[in-house]
């Protein structure tokens, strides 16, 4: 299958920006850096557009390479030390939330910011965005099968948090 | 455990929640981004139509300079050899002119074989010389 031109690409990913947008607000917390971030996952896909395989999901896989910017960003900033193992990355984010999705549910979202990235993602993929679970464990590249203890574990934990809140 | 009606809530104030709407300054960003990006592509991409306009002309040119009676070419294989023939014959003739017999060329060979040999003989009388010199004065 020929590579993605160009023009294609543009017309494709340019139509996955809303979500990505919404994604990097999630991961980040930050509607500025969320912006920088949601650029520069444009940028490095356009490069490797080359090995986008035709016939899977587009935002899944710019979800994947935006998800990757935020971990860049992380090491280069030193909010993670790279050292870290990968699954100590999922630690939950102490600062509350700044999107405007906050507006529309605070608790909830005070309670989801304070889930571990991953448990977060997924529960974002899944019910608000309502991505099935092959996109999903193509952007998180994990298995199908994980998914569902993820999802399992990070509504309990969610409920949890939302009953502290009270 | 999570009640059944407790998840539905649950379920339901996160399916609520609004999805967010990029701005329209990060659309216009990652457009000229992406355009720059493109230029840039462009830009360092071979000319392939001036690399195959040289090529022809370099193609050209190589005709031109081989095709036969070219100025640009020297003799040709037929013109050298039969120069190369010319050249004994012309000597031939020349001595033909000035008239030697072929019994004064054999002189002259001789002449230089001679010389040529004493010249040897002398070298090696003049090393053992040296040498008998060198015996001596031991």
């Amino acid at each position: 299958m020929a590579p993605l031109t160009p023009d294609d690409f543009e017309e494709q990913a340019l139509a996955q920006m809303d979500l990505l947008y919404g994604l990097a607000c999630h991961l980040c917390h930050d509607p500025v850096l969320a912006q920088d971030l949601v650029q520069e996952a444009y940028l490095k896909a356009f490069r490797a557009r080359a090995s986008f395989l035709a016939g899977t999901s587009m935002r899944a896989w710019m979800a994947a390479i935006l998800r990757n910017a935020c971990y860049d960003h992380w090491r280069r900033s030193r909010w993670i030390d790279p050292r870290v193992r990968a699954d100590e990355m999922a630690r939950p984010d102490p600062r509350p939330a700044q999107d405007p999705r906050a507006l529309a549910d605070p608790a909830l979202e005070r309670a989801l910011a304070g889930l571990p990235e991953k448990q977060r993602l997924v529960l974002v993929l899944f019910y608000v965005e309502e991505w099935s679970y092959e996109e999903i464990s193509q952007a998180l590249s994990v298995p199908k099968g994980t998914l569902g203890v993820w999802l399992k574990r990070a509504k309990e934990r969610l409920r949890s948090a939302l009953q502290e809140e009270r | 455990m999570m009640a059944p009606d407790e998840e539905q809530e649950l379920l339901g104030r996160l399916a609520d929640l609004p999805r967010l709407t990029a701005p329209e300054g990060l659309r216009m960003r990652v457009a000229e981004a992406l355009a720059r990006e493109k230029a840039g592509n462009r830009a360092a991409r071979p000319a392939w139509g001036w690399m195959a306009l040289a090529a022809t002309f370099i193609l050209l040119g190589l005709l031109v300079a081989l095709a036969p009676g070219s100025p640009l070419q020297g003799p040709n294989a037929s013109q050298a050899v039969a120069a190369s023939a010319a050249a004994p014959m012309d000597r031939t003739l020349a001595l033909a002119s000035e008239g030697p017999s072929l019994e004064r060329m054999a002189d002259e060979v001789l002449a230089e074989q001679r010389s040529r040999q004493a010249h040897r003989i002398y070298q090696s009388l003049e090393f053992q010389g040296e040498g008998l010199d060198l015996a001596l004065a031991y």
